[in-house]
């Protein structure tokens, strides 16, 4: 659905350069600190901005070659940028109608109804998690085959970030052949919604990883520094000086189970992962 | 482009008060002043305030939200200048039921509006098209509040060239007058529009480049 190839894009003091695949029937994820170049990632493949050199194929066209109605079939939210915060959701609807031969108005105002929106109100009148909402329900209300969603559960508390997850998740299922690319910092988002996982940083993709392996294969090793002396580093990649000795990041889990039976391994949550993938050494 | 439309015309409509607020000056501007001057007033402020949409697009970032949506940079442009254009139109058309009305009423001459009408409005639709010409691409390139001081150095500048212009020429603007006076009307007319389409075509091409460019 979405294929990214030798993307270049440079900023002065900062260069996105990535690879990246989002297949139809998968939710892909994204993740990094902020300035990893996650927005700049999602704001090339909108062409808000241009690349410098590289091929982004999306709907298998090249970008410069998608047109108005190939758009419709891309629902975004962006972190930071809405319709103009002076017009009321009523105003959206209207808006959304004319841009959108798809937007299905009955199921919206029913998603608006369920998530308290009050349509009436003005955007700028709308608390943070609601404008969250709106912006999430907007991306959904128009049949897209794939979704492009910058941070979509920003300043969100928990229970408003579950019943966005959840909304997209049902999204997903209604239509086996649509794609999603989600980018986040908050990883459990991630963990719980995303099939795979890229993880981005300083503008460069170090990680891609399917999240199911991610959670079974990945493991943390806590050693002293006696243990790591005698561990076998081949299936270590990275490692972290820690004051009991070493915290240690393998994607063998079952190997250094089997032969180190006596060691602490943890499975890694994307949390640590991070962690380690920033901040550890590589052997 | 529809969509375009609609979200510009709902931003006007959200400005209910100000709109209603003009035509209340209006109303009391026809009373004591000319028509030329009301039509002129309601037809200028119909065009800022449309001129404005641009700053609400541009507001929150708000312009990597709308190039998302199923439109082309291009078609962007066009919509702008067809919606400024069509609302300045729009507010020219109920100054002129302001001006019938006060006509029916007795408070301005019939014959009067009827000789001094049409040059007012040609000379009027003139002013707005070089105000939208200019200040479009202005808005477009730099924003509102960095455009408005280039406008405001534009006008200064232009302050100065006249009265530079005027002190090395003194007769020359008696005598343009005179020229105009003897010309035909419908070369003038022509020149005009001439004038017109060909510096909206070459504003709008500025502005495709402009918002071509633009990163997001």
């Amino acid at each position: 659905m979405l294929k990214v190839k030798e993307l270049k894009k440079t900023y002065p003091g900062f260069e996105l350069s990535c690879d990246m695949e989002v297949p139809a029937g998968r939710i892909t994820g994204l993740i990094g600190q902020n300035g990893a170049g996650k927005s700049t990632l999602f704001k090339t493949v909108l062409q808000l901005c241009y690349p410098d050199s590289g091929n982004i194929e999306l709907f298998g066209k090249d970008l410069k070659e998608i047109t108005e109605k190939d758009k419709q079939d891309i629902g975004v939210v962006l972190a930071e940028s809405q319709f103009s915060s002076y017009i009321t959701i009523e105003d959206v609807i209207k808006i959304m109608k004319c841009f959108y031969e798809a937007f299905n108005e009955e199921d919206f105002r029913n998603k608006c109804a369920q998530f308290q929106l009050d349509t009436h109100k003005k955007i700028k009148e709308l608390s943070t998690g609601m404008k969250a909402k709106l912006n999430v329900l907007l991306a959904l209300s128009h049949k897209a085959k794939i979704l492009l969603l910058d941070e979509p559960t920003v300043g969100l508390d928990v229970l408003a970030r579950d019943d966005i997850l959840a909304m997209i998740r049902e999204y997903m299922v209604e239509d086996e052949e649509r794609a999603a690319l989600i980018s986040s910092h908050i990883s459990t988002d991630l963990e719980t919604l995303c099939d795979d996982f890229y993880m981005i940083h300083d503008g460069k993709i170090i990680l891609h990883e399917e999240t199911d392996r991610l959670l079974s294969d990945y493991a943390i090793i806590k050693v002293s520094e006696e243990e790591y002396e005698k561990l076998d580093k081949k299936y270590l990649l990275k490692v972290k000086k820690e004051a009991f000795g070493y915290r240690c990041l393998s994607d063998q889990r079952e190997f250094y189970m089997d032969n180190y039976p006596r060691l602490v391994i943890e499975r890694s949550g994307i949390d640590e992962l991070i962690e380690l993938m920033l901040r550890g050494e590589s052997i | 482009m529809k969509g375009l439309f609609m979200k510009d015309f709902l931003i006007l409509k959200n400005q209910s008060k100000t709109l209603l607020m003009i035509f209340a000056i209006g109303i009391v501007m026809s009373l004591t002043f000319e028509p030329a001057s009301l039509v002129f007033y309601i037809g200028m402020l119909g065009c800022l305030l449309a001129l404005g949409t641009i700053s609400y697009d541009e507001a929150d970032h708000g312009y990597a939200f709308l190039f998302s949506l199923p439109i082309n940079r291009k078609s962007y442009v066009i919509e702008k200048y067809l919606f400024i254009l069509g609302s300045t139109v729009v507010f020219l058309a109920m100054s002129l039921v302001i001006c019938g009305i006060m006509t029916v009423m007795g408070i301005y001459d019939r014959q009067n509006l009827l000789e001094e009408l049409p040059s007012m409005l040609l000379a009027l639709l003139m002013i707005i098209i070089v105000v939208c010409d200019i200040t479009i691409p202005l808005r477009l390139k730099y924003g509102s509040e960095k455009s408005r001081i280039y406008l405001y150095l534009l006008s200064a500048l232009c302050g100065v060239a006249g009265f530079v212009g005027s002190k090395l020429f003194p007769s020359m603007g008696a005598k343009f007058v005179a020229g105009i006076e003897q010309t035909p009307v419908i070369l003038i007319v022509g020149v005009i529009i001439v004038f017109a389409i060909v510096s909206t075509f070459i504003s709008v091409k500025v502005c495709e480049k402009i918002i071509a460019a633009k990163q997001f």
